[in-house]
């Protein structure tokens, strides 16, 4: 997947999640803390669309700013876990750096 | 037992209500149970209160037991009486 | 205990006793046992009885002998029988042993001050005829409501406002601003209302009505500058005085010519109520509770144990997602203003329990956490403190996850995230309001779900902007954690605890609620205690905990403190789908109430149908707007309705 797919996929996932529909203008590298758009009490639910939407795992201690506080990060973020190949004995892949 | 030991002893037990007056002397991190990183800033908040001073480090081993605790009380006591005796010239 | 009503023309027309009697029809629910109507040219009261004290002769509206003052009053003075002594010292004379005539006496010898010398709940208006004025009051904490209304030359007042409403001229439509406040506070700010031109008159405040005018001031305030006296004090001593004055206020509050229940929730305050009721009493207690078929709400264990450790016979409702969603739309009706939780509901179905067991009056133990520091915002505001002092530290977001263990989603939280949430950026420190900024602001999310309509018509009205104004000059200078309180109890204490969950929803059933730790001697003296004796390190209502080991189980002393919540959004859009929810949130129905965008609602309600809804926010924003779909279909759209009817 292309990186600008992904972006569209969060941005969409946001708009009718937390937005309730509401158009609202998040450039990629707004902070999505930030403008109030997620919040901690929301950012699990972003975790389990990563999860279902793009079939990766989100470690607890990915679980951070770094990685999920705006469109292009996140999208950046998945791609590094797309790339990640699972293995077919179900064990968890390493993570890398 | 001085008074600051005491009064130290005293955040151990809010934070360990199950510790005994002995036990608080010798406690450290492997010693104690449920002593995880909470245990320790719950500590920390508690020492900070007590003593109506603000810890300056973010240093987890520093703290890893009740004589962690009595020794940066007792640096930063020093600390503040040597920058007194600096007026003193 | 009962329901008032009233009206004053002030062009001195006459009052119109049908008006009177529509009014006083709508409380009866306030008091079952007689009503009645008194007039007398431009005045008249109205009257519905709940009678608990002088059975047979408390009758109102009540006058003095002479005929020349009347009162209608809805409360309980409990200090009653120590101020008619002092006042048949004076020389006032009493047709009756009941509290209604001691306030008539009382006013007689101190005039508007009379008010300053009563201890206990209260909302009255009382008609002097010599002077032609109409003099109302409410008690210092707001345990009793007290709505009023000008249309014209006519003035009008009432216990709720259900029966201001059925006065033809007043219109019934939702105040923008109160909603506003409602979405941001959980309540409005009084006088405002939900109601546009609806007020209430604030706690420890009167009015007056007389020559055309209404004025009104507050009579007394609570603070929490903390006493000199106490700060040196030994907490022995202060856990002891502590103890008495909660005795003497529960054994005041037990005075009544019916029998006297508890409330038994399984926290320490009920705890404390019940035991003091029992001791006094020394009778049979019966206590109450609800259970909850959700363990994640269920405080059943701690509440039988409480129970077999006093000896109390025992009670207790049970209450299902499907209960909550079945009488909620009676609770709207009785609240009068939206709500952000459903936990009013769990207390309607308690206090219909209480009714049906025979009991007209219970002891609960609201009141204890807004002076004797229990309330989890309060030791979260310390944690956040703790964070900020160092906010780049890695380690100190860590103790924000003691805050909620018993929130699984909070425990699961990354600590960036906490940190962000809990706001400890360096601004925020120095704000007023910093104790109470994550939920105000995480609650004023929910205006996301405004029409544009509305948004246009609060413009810039800045809801914290308006309350900061309203700050006491000595608030500054009080400790954070007595400004926490503060804010606990000047606004959601009376806009919600006292009211929504309290009043409203006793009443409902014909109980009334009696409250040991608003006796405001207690208060006056716990407000003022050192903010260590309070919260020591992190454990919450220290001086109580103290005062009462040994005489609750120590269970109940050490549990952490659960917040009392019920299930909600999951009640109506869960396993089934809740009828009246569903027509109430679709997009014709918003769309003509005109108050939330069709398509946000839409996207949330399916949120909901689909399981993926479970944040905080989420379920604020369901039952916040559903509860304002009640309010406009029961109120304003019922009423529109009724007068179509007339014409």
């Amino acid at each position: 997947m292309h990186l600008t797919d992904i972006q569209n996929e969060v941005y969409s996932f946001i708009i009718s999640n937390f937005l309730f529909g509401r158009s609202m203008d998040i450039k990629e590298n707004e902070s999505l803390l930030g403008k109030g758009v997620i919040d901690s009490t929301g950012v699990l639910e972003l975790v389990a669309f990563l999860e279902e939407q793009f079939g990766i795992r989100v470690e607890d201690d990915e679980v951070i700013p770094d990685n999920l506080d705006s469109t292009a990060r996140i999208a950046a973020y998945v791609e590094k876990k797309i790339g990640i190949p699972v293995e077919h004995n179900g064990s968890r892949p390493h993570a890398f750096e | 037992m001085n008074d600051k030991e005491a009064r130290l002893a005293g955040c151990f037990q809010a934070v360990f209500p199950g510790l005994s007056a002995d036990e608080v002397n010798v406690a450290t991190a492997s010693s104690v149970a449920n002593w995880d990183s909470v245990a320790v800033v719950t500590l920390l908040a508690v020492v900070e209160e007590e003593f109506g001073i603000t810890i300056d480090s973010d240093d987890l081993a520093a703290f890893s037991s009740y004589d962690g605790f009595l020794r940066y009380l007792n640096e930063i006591e020093q600390d503040e009486s040597r920058s007194r005796d600096s007026f003193v010239s | 205990m009962c329901g008032i009503a009233g009206q004053l023309n002030l062009n001195g027309a006459p009052a119109e006793r049908q008006v009177l009697d529509a009014m006083i029809g709508t409380l009866l629910h306030r008091g079952p046992d007689a009503h009645a109507v008194h007039v007398a040219g431009p005045v008249g009261l109205a009257h519905a009885r709940l009678s608990i004290i002088d059975l047979q002769c408390g009758a109102q509206p009540m006058s003095t002998i002479d005929g020349h003052t009347w009162i209608t009053f809805n409360g309980e003075i409990f200090n009653y029988i120590e101020l008619r002594e002092k006042l048949i010292a004076k020389g006032h004379r009493f047709a009756t042993r009941s509290d209604t005539e001691v306030i008539l006496n009382a006013y007689r010898e101190f005039g508007e001050e009379c008010v300053r010398h009563f201890n206990g709940q209260w909302a009255f208006a009382i008609w002097d005829e010599r002077e032609r004025k109409l003099f109302l009051s409410r008690d210092r904490f707001g345990v009793r409501p007290l709505f009023y209304t000008q249309v014209g030359d006519t003035f009008l007042f009432a216990s709720e406002i259900k029966a201001l409403l059925r006065f033809p001229e007043v219109s019934a439509e939702i105040d923008l601003k109160g909603l506003d406040q409602i979405f941001t506070f959980w309540v409005t700010v009084p006088p405002r209302t939900a109601f546009k031109n609806i007020f209430q008159l604030p706690p420890a405040c009167s009015l007056t009505v007389a020559g055309g005018n209404v004025k009104g001031g507050q009579y007394w305030s609570i603070s929490y500058a903390e006493a000199a006296d106490a700060k040196n004090a030994h907490e022995d001593r202060l856990a002891e005085e502590l103890y008495a004055l909660l005795e003497d206020a529960t054994a005041i509050r037990l005075r009544s010519d019916v029998p006297v229940g508890t409330y038994l929730s399984g926290g320490i305050d009920s705890t404390v109520t019940t035991a003091l009721a029992r001791k006094i009493a020394d009778d049979r207690l019966r206590s109450f509770s609800i259970t909850f078929e959700d363990a994640e709400f269920d405080e059943r264990s701690y509440q039988q144990e409480a129970s077999q450790f006093l000896g109390t016979q025992h009670s207790n409702v049970s209450c299902t997602s499907s209960d909550i969603a079945r009488v909620f739309p009676q609770v709207i009706r009785h609240t009068e203003q939206p709500v952000i939780r459903t936990a009013p509901a769990p207390m309607y179905l308690l206090s219909g329990l209480v009714r049906e067991s025979g009991f007209k009056v219970v002891l609960t133990g609201e009141g204890a956490d807004e002076v004797l520091g229990g309330y989890d915002i309060f030791k979260e505001a310390k944690i956040r403190r703790f964070v900020g002092r160092d906010s780049g530290s890695r380690m100190r977001p860590l103790l924000l996850k003691r805050l909620y263990p018993y929130m699984q989603g909070i425990q699961r939280q990354p600590a960036a995230y906490l940190q962000h949430f809990f706001r400890v950026r360096a601004e925020d420190l120095s704000n007023p309001f910093f104790s109470h900024l994550p939920r105000w602001e995480l609650t004023a999310r929910l205006k996301q779900f405004f029409s544009a309509e509305v948004r246009d018509a609060v413009g810039d009205f800045d809801a914290i902007t308006e309350i900061e104004r309203m700050l006491p000059s000595e608030y500054y200078e009080w400790s954070y954690f007595g400004q926490a309180e503060y804010l606990e109890a000047k606004y959601l204490m009376p806009g919600y605890i006292l009211s929504s969950q309290g009043d409203r929803m006793a009443m409902a059933h014909s109980v009334e609620g009696r409250y040991p730790f608003l006796d405001y001697r207690l208060v006056e003296f716990a407000a003022r205690l050192p903010a260590a004796a309070k919260m020591k390190a992190l454990d919450q209502k220290h001086l109580l905990k103290k005062a009462f080991r040994g005489r609750i189980p120590d269970s109940i002393i050490q549990r952490p403190k659960q917040p009392y919540r019920a299930p909600d959004g999951k009640c109506f859009f869960g396993l089934a789908t809740t009828d009246y929810a569903e027509e109430l949130l679709s997009p014709e129905v918003v769309r003509n109430s005109g108050l939330f965008d069709p398509s946000a609602v839409t996207s949330l309600v399916e949120k909901f149908k689909s399981g993926r809804a479970s944040s905080i926010k989420d379920n604020m924003a369901l039952v916040g707007i559903l509860s304002t779909q009640l309010l406009v279909n029961q109120f304003v759209q019922s009423k529109s309705e009724v007068l179509a009817q007339c014409i």
